[in-house]
């Protein structure tokens, strides 16, 4: 199991090289000049020039990209361009603002499809099985940003419940956790289902039932256990559509997290800060799944039997 | 399955009503206001305006919080380190400039600086106000603005400006003297530059850098900044040049989508919200508890020529001349800014000094077939490239119809302003651009007006004019003392720009907006978009 985890950690590395290298050169194909855009609008060309080598932006692009990797495996990522701060330090201030986006849409996105999923495959061919697929697929068919200001609109502006956007206190939270959690239920929803639709026609499940116990002791000790297994495994995924997500609602909802941030950094074309961010969450994400595929052998008696051998 | 389906139909139809419900129009629904207590309470203070910042039993009462949202990211408050309007903004609270435009006569005045004296072209003499306080409490001095200058000298947002300067020569505690390199009668405005407020000296001296940049002199104190999120200020109590706010604290929201700004001033959330959509501007107008606070702006929006490009017929002076006669400029400003615009007849901004009211190229389309034909232009296309800013966006399709009815066509590429930037500052032989539509902001001076974007070492010449004679015009212009002699300069430099040479043709400036709550006072429109709150307040009624 070590080694299993330290080969995963090591593959890592390339995954990270090759995700710095497409992103930077990326960037630097794309058109417009950061220098030209910050320079003042009396700038002379001298002084253009001036801020191009303050900012090492002078130099080939693979001249560039081998002086940023220099610095990036001493864990140095670079000074934003356009903010002129270090970027590991906006990202660490932003980061932590995204991650409880992420978390409070994927709570969400299990208080919803969690029962609704069990419901639907319990009630398998009923109304209420009709129901929840119907739910789950407006979920995931709705357009973020489309269900996000609708739901300023009712909530924020006709109710005045909750606030349209900001970061402050719990009731901020709110409104762009659903958003982004109505989307995540919407698939987690139909996984739920058809997990539970494998696990109740099981024959343990079949003896359970003839020995007497009752129908909802079947299904949560004996059923919902077996059944979140593969639930588990798309929580690595489900993280990333997360943060993918919020990208879009944190500019709805104002919230101040990192997906604003690189936005922002590549309509700026800011290649450090934006290359910087894009490295953090491929790390973070790698990390994530490894950390979910650890899990799965935890939770799963018949692979950890099998790392044992 | 029967059940299913009438499931699935309830459900479309819950859908649709949500849809029709958050569709409908704002101003008719009355607008759920959270009480002002809690939006941070209120003062009271005297109605004379008194300013003490100290309750009072007079029936005026003042909002003590208010938070204005800001569509771009406020990103540091070091005056020297940024050119954006967001951050000058903010600056503009907490630190001074030596002159700064007085945006109620348009002038350019002392804000640290009592008066002023030109010895010479290249030889200036400033005097200093007397008793002005920096938020740590040490008194401003010429040592302040030496070591301002010994410090922009270093950065290179503002090297340019130290580069003009020979000798600093200190006289007194408030009165220095500057030697300059060439002679400038426009020297003034340079220290207007947002970029070179006044920094203490004896703060850079004790704290560090960081906090050191956060004291200046204006009537804001920095408090706290949330990367992202918001930047807060609060009123400078011991300030000796202003009088105290009345409003306690300033808090800057950066909210990046204009229609989530505009919800939230209808949801009493925020006081004042930046750039509103022109689609909401008859929501705030007609609204009981809104208004639209508006200022004649001083951005220049022009459809340009690439002049420099070789075998195109926008390097025919007929073919621009056509375009110019050929462009209803009252259209365009309907479909571009729903109207809030006015029309230019010259390629200098109006409310700038030696603007001089010339008739310019009027709207004749007999006159722009005739010169179309002429040129050989009809039945050619022709490729415009702009940003994807909605107005010019509008405008372009707006320029495309038009040209369409004489025989013309025009294939638009639309782009990142940044991507545009790029392209027109590359070399004008070989950038391949045709016709283009952007926009110039002279903050400043007539000087800055045009040599920047038609002087031939301008770093925003778009149009790659290369004319000694404009070239010598614009230098003599700047370093002649006589104003009537230099009001007759700048006055055949728009003729000749604006009806002869025509590297673009100037189409409007856009009025300047902002949506604010009722009783909203003091947000001064600045038309190079450093907007100004240092006294802004809200009255409340009880």
């Amino acid at each position: 199991m070590f080694r299993y985890i330290i080969k995963r950690i090591l593959m890592m590395i390339p995954v990270l090289l090759g995700v710095s290298f497409v992103v930077y050169y990326l960037m630097d194909l794309a058109p417009g000049d950061i220098i030209a855009q910050m320079a003042p609008q009396d700038a002379t060309p001298e002084q253009i020039e001036m801020m191009r080598e303050e900012l090492g932006m002078n130099g080939s692009v693979f001249e560039r990209y081998f002086r940023y990797l220099g610095k990036l495996v001493q864990g140095d990522l670079g000074t934003s361009l356009s903010q002129k701060r270090p970027v590991m330090e906006l990202f660490l201030e932003r980061f932590p603002v995204t991650v409880e986006l992420a978390f409070g849409s994927i709570l969400v996105a299990i208080l919803i499809s969690v029962p609704l999923g069990i419901a639907a495959a319990t009630h398998h061919r009923t109304w209420l099985d009709g129901t929840s697929m119907v739910t789950a697929m407006l979920g995931v068919s709705m357009p973020s940003f489309w269900l996000g200001l609708l739901l300023i609109m009712l909530f924020a502006l006709k109710l005045g419940w909750l606030p349209s956007g900001g970061r402050e206190g719990f009731a901020a939270l709110i409104l762009p956790a659903l958003t982004l959690g109505a989307n995540q239920a919407g698939s987690l929803t139909r996984i739920t289902r058809s997990s539970m639709l494998d696990v109740i026609r099981q024959d343990y499940l079949r003896t359970a039932r003839a020995k007497g116990v009752s129908e909802k002791q079947v299904i949560r000790k004996h059923a919902l256990k077996n059944a979140l297994i593969p639930i588990i495994t798309v929580f690595g995924s489900t993280l990333g559509g997360a943060f993918g997500g919020a990208i879009m609602i944190e500019t709805v909802f104002s919230w101040p997290g990192v997906g604003r941030l690189t936005v922002r950094a590549i309509n700026d074309r800011d290649m450090t800060l934006a290359t910087g961010c894009i490295i953090m969450f491929t790390m973070f994400m790698t990390l994530t799944i490894l950390l979910v595929d650890i899990a799965y052998a935890f939770v799963d008696p018949r692979i950890k039997a099998r790392y044992s051998k | 399955m029967k059940h299913t389906k009438i499931i699935a139909l309830l459900l479309c139809i819950v859908m649709a009503a949500a849809t029709l419900l958050g569709c409908t129009g704002g101003t008719d629904t009355p607008v759920t206001t959270p009480d002002a207590g809690q939006q941070g309470g209120t003062q009271t203070n005297a109605p004379d305006g008194g300013s003490t910042g100290q309750p009072s039993t007079g029936d005026v009462k003042y909002k003590e919080e208010i938070v204005i949202a800001m569509a771009d990211e406020f990103t540091t408050i070091d005056p020297m380190e940024t050119t954006a309007e967001t951050n000058q903004i903010v600056q503009d609270c907490t630190h001074d400039l030596l002159t700064d435009t007085n945006l109620t006569t348009m002038q350019n005045e002392g804000e640290l600086v009592d008066h002023w004296e030109m010895l010479a072209p290249d030889h200036w003499r400033f005097v200093l106000k007397d008793n002005v306080t920096f938020h740590d409490g040490t008194i401003l001095n010429v040592d302040d603005v030496e070591f301002t200058f010994q410090r922009a000298a270093e950065k290179s947002t503002t090297a340019n400006y130290m580069a003009k300067i020979s000798e600093f020569i200190k006289v007194d505690d408030l009165t220095f003297e500057v030697k300059l390199l060439a002679g400038d009668v426009d020297f003034n405005y340079t220290m207007a530059a947002n970029s070179l407020a006044i920094l203490s000296k004896e703060a850079f001296e004790t704290m560090p850098e960081e906090d050191a940049i956060k004291i200046g002199t204006g009537p804001w104190v920095f408090e706290e900044f949330v990367s992202g999120d918001y930047v807060s200020l609060v009123r400078f109590e011991g300030s000796t040049l202003y009088p105290v706010p009345n409003t306690k604290r300033l808090v800057f929201r950066m909210i990046p989508e204009a229609s989530a700004r505009m919800i939230a001033l209808e949801n009493g959330e925020v006081d004042v919200i930046m750039t509103p959509n022109a689609t909401d501007y008859s929501r705030l107008t007609e609204s009981d508890d809104l208004q639209l606070i508006t200022e004649t702006g001083r951005t220049q929006n022009f459809v340009g020529f690439n002049l420099q490009n070789p075998d195109c017929i926008v390097t025919d002076p007929v073919f621009r001349q056509a375009v110019a006669y050929g462009i209803d400029k009252d259209e365009m400003v309907i479909a571009a800014w729903d109207g809030y615009a006015q029309v230019s007849t010259s390629m200098m901004c109006r409310d700038m000094g030696y603007y001089a009211d010339i008739e310019g190229i009027p709207y004749d389309p007999e006159k722009a077939q005739q010169l179309f034909d002429q040129c050989g232009a009809t039945g050619k296309t022709l490729h415009l490239v702009t940003s994807d800013a909605a107005h010019r966006t509008k405008m372009a399709e707006n320029f495309q119809a038009q040209m369409k009815k004489y025989g013309i066509t025009i294939t638009v590429e639309f782009m990142q302003n940044s991507a545009l930037t790029e392209l027109n500052t590359s070399d004008g032989t070989t950038s391949g651009v045709e016709l283009y539509i952007a926009s110039w902001t002279p903050g400043k001076n007539a000087d800055y007006m045009f040599r920047n974007p038609l002087h031939s070492t301008g770093g925003r010449n778009y149009s790659h004019l290369m004319d000694p004679e404009i070239d010598a015009l614009i230098d003599a212009a700047v370093a002649e003392t006589d104003t009537t002699k230099r009001a007759e300069m700048y006055k055949e430099l728009q003729e000749r720009i604006t009806c002869e040479i025509i590297p673009w043709v100037p189409i409007a400036q856009p009025t300047l907006t902002l949506g604010a709550a009722k009783g909203v006072t003091g947000a001064l429109l600045h038309p190079g978009l450093v907007h100004q709150f240092k006294m802004i307040e809200r009255v409340i009624e009880d």
